[in-house]
């Protein structure tokens, strides 16, 4: 497992474009919702003498005010773009997987990066939008089945008098629904490894390939994902350090401190995630070794056959 | 409305300032009207209390025979669904449900005068306010002959009170008791004139979900009989303790000139005491301030040591030396700003798990605060909810325990008054910018908190109305608590903090232990500064319209040269179009010429108030402009040398009413620094969202 976290780590680092290319595609789509914020924002708060106290620091009366300023508040277009760029960002991510896979999986082969990315994210991506589909739906079934049967089986805790009981049973109920959901996740990621490295089509079948082996090496699966999720929870602790630490963003200097801040902890998430499908994609080669590889070169399209 | 003149208000504070302290000493004692001696038992298998209450009340009148009594029954507001208090509530109460038949109610099994005249039959339910015949909580008796003015009657009653599963403020959870309007209690019987009234008569409304209390001062002795295993803690002071045979222990809890007695009872209370310490608690700078602030004497303003008791969770052990802080700023500072806190004891109660509904309550000496063990630690616990909730509720016992008004018909004389006083308090107490909230980096205080649910739309309903007639209810807190805070806020603005704290103690020292309306306030507004201040709380608390002001337009451009011919003292010029053009080009590279500068300033809330608009010129001085505020808006045109950087309506935010101060001020030179800086907050936000999705 901890080989596994390792090469992980280290197929990330040895492809450091890989991470850049998906950090820039998903920061690309934020800036969809967020433009119009912004613009509707400074048309109010630029020519605002009370917006200068937030320059000092996070006053929430003026955010109140921001909010129900008519200028302001005619955000509806953002909204929309928000729920726009996240159904990119699904439907998308079937995509990105498939270009990580390719180029995890041939990172010493020669050709142009870019080249690699897209020639996986197309020959994937039908495949992988499917799976995604059978993932997600099992995953939502799953957890709110398992969270149902444990908050009942915890409702004696939820009732109790230890005051400390319920909130234990709340986030048993949590972790647990969190846990199946992870579970059913992680198969996914295991699916479409197997599938980039088998050519599989059938796609629940492969769903149920990945969901085997996930259960039969439950610890290690679950080895690496913590591993990676520690990694993670570090990542958030250093920035609330730095927020808690920081002055508000005043001048220039500071709001771009503050940017680059949150721009390499986002990169470092999406490096982390990276990371993450390398050491995963290890641990199957190290379980099923004898797999029958996919075929090489470019795909001729998403629904061709193999 | 009396038109007045702006310049003349927005120099109130320096002229207040000059006015000598009125000296109102404090009142020892209240006038006494009752007198409950009660004897109480609990019995934990039926949730019932079985009482006997020997009940004296004097007839304060100088000139009626009274010849009826009239009681709240409050308890039967919890006795079906159909009663006022539940068909205004729902059974539902600031997130707390009522159990499903879970009733509560009260029976007066028995009432007669001390001579033995027999009352019951004559005993009639009334509903004064809303004519609701299934509600029970309002009753009168006839007495067999009028109580004549001075004189008293007593009676014998004995009851039985069914506690409810507590959602809203008293009843049970577990083993966890709170008992409160649990037992028959007199109304307040109004002479004429007493506050305002044209006809003699009980004030005595119904019990409404959108209400708290009104009583009469007076003394109570009361008996209270648990199990022995239960910690008990009430009103006033313990006087005595009777261990009996039947393993039940009998308590007796004494206090005089209050006007309500609640009680908690809990096995599991872990009790933690201090003493308030008038010497160790306040620093004498803090005296020497106060003293100077209210224009008294140090002795004036000193307080006096007071017992605090803390009936804490076990689970929340941990919080308990944040309870006696927040006690023991309320006591400090409603104590040096409004007078000392007369009684020898304070109890604060934590609700046990599941009793949240009894939690923020308040009653004389016994408050009931609330907390989660979530906030036991960090970072949580410097979420100061408990803090404001017991400072808030301590603030009660001045605003509505010693100074008390009617709750039902002028809710914000308490909850305004103190929801103001409360968040002065914990600035004082935790800091300007943080007092409320200090959290990974995120501050919020409780003068910003105020102005968060006040906007432009904020403009149907009035302060001044009785408390169930806010509509929706879901008013009644904005308008009872934030927008009265809000408005005495903007009185502080114009009068000055001196003035304004020497008003807030002569007002209070000089209803204490009465029962002032409104119109006492505002008398006593105009009676300070000598002026009529009709005019601001008719729109402001009988007036709904909501305050907003705002810079409607500014620019500040070179005026151009002037092309033609043009005869002044030297004889005839005349300027060439090119000659003109060239002018005003240089003007332009060197921003040298005369700018004109336009600015309209806009009253786009209904309600007017004079304001000052404060213009920034280019290397000069803030200037300030005073404006009645009472048109639909204001032209000021100037033209000199310097370019305008800013023009600001309200410059030192006095009017904290005004919705919306982001449109206040208007910057020529528009800095987008501050979009940015929460741009990219949301940037990072969104970006996790997104990335949470695509990286699935």
């Amino acid at each position: 497992m901890i080989a596994s976290v390792r090469a992980g780590l280290r197929a990330a680092a040895s492809q450091p474009k890989l991470p850049l290319l998906v950090w820039g595609w998903y920061a690309l789509l934020a800036l969809v919702p967020i433009l119009p914020v912004f613009s509707a924002w400074n048309a109010v708060l630029g020519p605002s003498t009370e917006a200068q106290k937030i320059l000092r620091r996070f006053d929430i009366s003026v955010y109140a005010d921001l909010v129900q300023d008519s200028a302001a508040s005619a955000m509806g277009s953002p909204l929309r773009g928000l729920i726009a760029a996240l159904a990119v960002a699904a439907i998308s991510s079937a995509f990105v997987f498939g270009g990580t896979v390719e180029v995890l999986g041939r990172g010493g082969e020669p050709g142009p990066f870019l080249q690699r990315f897209f020639s996986g994210g197309g020959r994937y991506f039908g495949r992988f939008l499917r799976l995604a589909l059978v993932a997600a739906a099992s995953a939502l079934l799953a957890a709110g089945a398992v969270s149902a049967a444990v908050a009942g089986a915890l409702s004696p805790l939820g009732g109790s008098e230890w005051e400390p009981a319920r909130y234990l049973a709340a986030a048993l109920t949590a972790a647990a629904a969190l846990a199946t959901a992870g579970l059913f996740l992680l198969a996914l990621d295991y699916a479409r490894i197997q599938v980039a490295r088998d050519g599989s089509r059938g796609m629940l079948k492969a769903y149920l390939g990945g969901l085997g082996f996930t259960l039969r090496n439950l610890a290690s699966v679950f080895g690496v994902a913590i591993a990676f999720a520690l990694m993670l929870a570090a990542l958030a602790l250093a920035y609330l350090a730095y927020e808690a630490n920081t002055p508000a963003a005043g001048s220039w200097g500071a709001i771009a401190a503050l940017s680059i801040v949150m721009q390499a902890i986002v990169f470092g998430r999406v490096f982390l995630r990276v990371a993450m499908v390398g050491a995963e994609r290890h641990l199957d080669l190290a379980r099923r070794p004898a797999a029958r590889p996919a075929p090489a070169g470019p795909s001729p399209g998403p629904t061709s056959p193999a | 409305m009396r038109r007045i003149a702006a310049a003349m208000i927005l120099a109130l504070p320096g002229v207040l300032a000059a006015l000598p302290a009125a000296a109102d000493p404090l009142p020892a004692v209240s006038d006494r009207v009752v007198q409950y001696h009660i004897r109480a038992a609990l019995d934990t298998a039926s949730r019932q209390i079985t009482g006997t209450e020997t009940l004296t009340w004097r007839n304060p009148s100088a000139a009626d025979a009274v010849s009826e009594l009239q009681f709240h029954l409050y308890l039967n507001a919890f006795k079906n669904t159909r009663t006022t208090f539940m068909r205004e509530s729902g059974g539902r109460m600031r997130g707390a449900s009522a159990g499903a038949d879970s009733w509560g109610w009260i029976d007066v099994t028995s009432i007669r005068t001390a001579a033995g005249a027999d009352l019951k039959p004559s005993l009639a339910f009334i509903q004064p306010d809303d004519g609701n015949p299934d509600d029970q909580t309002v009753a009168r008796v006839v007495l067999p002959e009028p109580v004549s003015p001075g004189r008293s009657v007593t009676l014998e009653i004995s009851f039985t009170s069914q506690l409810p599963r507590v959602f809203a403020r008293t009843g049970y959870e577990g083993d966890f008791y709170l008992a409160g309007q649990w037992f028959p209690k007199l109304g307040v019987y109004e002479p004429a004139g007493m506050r305002g009234r044209a006809a003699s008569g009980w004030n005595c409304h119904q019990y409404h979900a959108e209400s708290e209390f009104y009583a009469d001062y007076g003394t109570f002795t009361v008996e209270i009989t648990v199990p022995s295993n239960f910690v008990v803690g009430a009103t006033g002071a313990r006087t005595s303790e009777r261990r009996h045979a039947n393993g039940t222990t009998t308590h007796v809890f004494e206090q005089a000139d209050v006007h309500d007695f609640a009680w908690t009872a809990d096995p599991d209370y872990l009790v933690v005491k201090e003493t308030f310490s008038a010497e160790r608690d306040v620093t004498p700078a803090e005296y020497e301030r106060t003293a100077k602030l209210l224009g008294r004497t140090p002795d004036e303003v000193r307080l006096s040591d007071v017992e605090i008791t803390v009936l804490l969770q076990p689970d929340h052990r941990p919080q308990a030396r944040r309870h006696i802080e927040a006690a023991k700023a309320g006591l400090k500072w409603y104590g040096l700003w409004y007078g000392r806190y007369p009684y020898k004891t304070l109890t604060v109660v934590d609700p046990a798990p599941g009793a949240s509904g009894a939690g923020g309550m308040e009653y004389p000496t016994f408050i009931t605060a609330g907390t989660l063990w979530l906030f036991n630690r960090w970072p949580f616990d410097r979420i100061r909810m408990l803090e404001e909730v017991t400072i808030h509720e301590f603030g009660h016992q001045f605003w509505y325990a010693l100074v008390g008004n009617n709750e039902f018909e002028e809710a914000w004389l308490d909850e305004g008054l103190n929801t103001w006083s409360t968040a002065k308090a914990m600035l004082a107490t935790y800091g300007r910018g943080r007092s409320a909230v200090e959290f990974l980096g995120f501050t919020m205080d409780d003068e910003e908190a105020l102005r968060v649910r006040n906007s432009p739309e904020a403009r149907y309903n009035r302060i001044l109305a009785a408390a169930w007639d806010y509509t929706p209810s879901s008013e009644y807190g904005f308008y009872a608590y934030e927008k009265p805070a809000l408005a005495l806020a903007t009185l502080e603005g114009y009068l000055g903090e001196q003035a304004m704290a020497r008003l807030m103690r002569t007002y209070h020292e000089r209803w204490r232990f009465k029962h002032p309306r409104s119109e006492d306030f505002f008398a006593l507004v105009d009676e300070m500064t000598g002026r009529d201040w009709s005019w601001y709380f008719d729109q402001v608390v009988r007036g709904t319209d909501a305050v907003d002001y705002d810079v409607g337009s500014a620019s500040s451009v070179l005026v151009k040269r002037g092309r033609g011919v043009f005869d002044g003292p030297g004889g005839r010029t005349t300027v060439s179009a090119a000659d003109a053009a060239k002018a005003d080009a240089e003007a332009e590279r060197t921003g040298k010429g005369v700018y004109r500068t336009v600015v309209v300033v806009r009253r786009s809330g209904g309600v007017r108030l004079p304001v000052e608009v404060a213009f920034k010129f280019e290397g000069k001085p803030v200037e300030r402009q005073a404006w009645d505020g009472r048109a639909t808006f204001r032209k000021f045109v100037f033209e000199r040398p310097e370019k305008l950087e800013w023009v600001d309506v309200d410059p030192d935010r006095r009017i904290a009413l005004d919705a919306n101060w982001l449109n206040n001020g208007r910057r020529l030179r528009a800095d987008s620094r501050p979009a940015a800086s929460w741009t990219a907050r949301w940037l990072f936000v969104i970006q996790h969202l997104i990335t949470a999705v695509g990286l699935m």
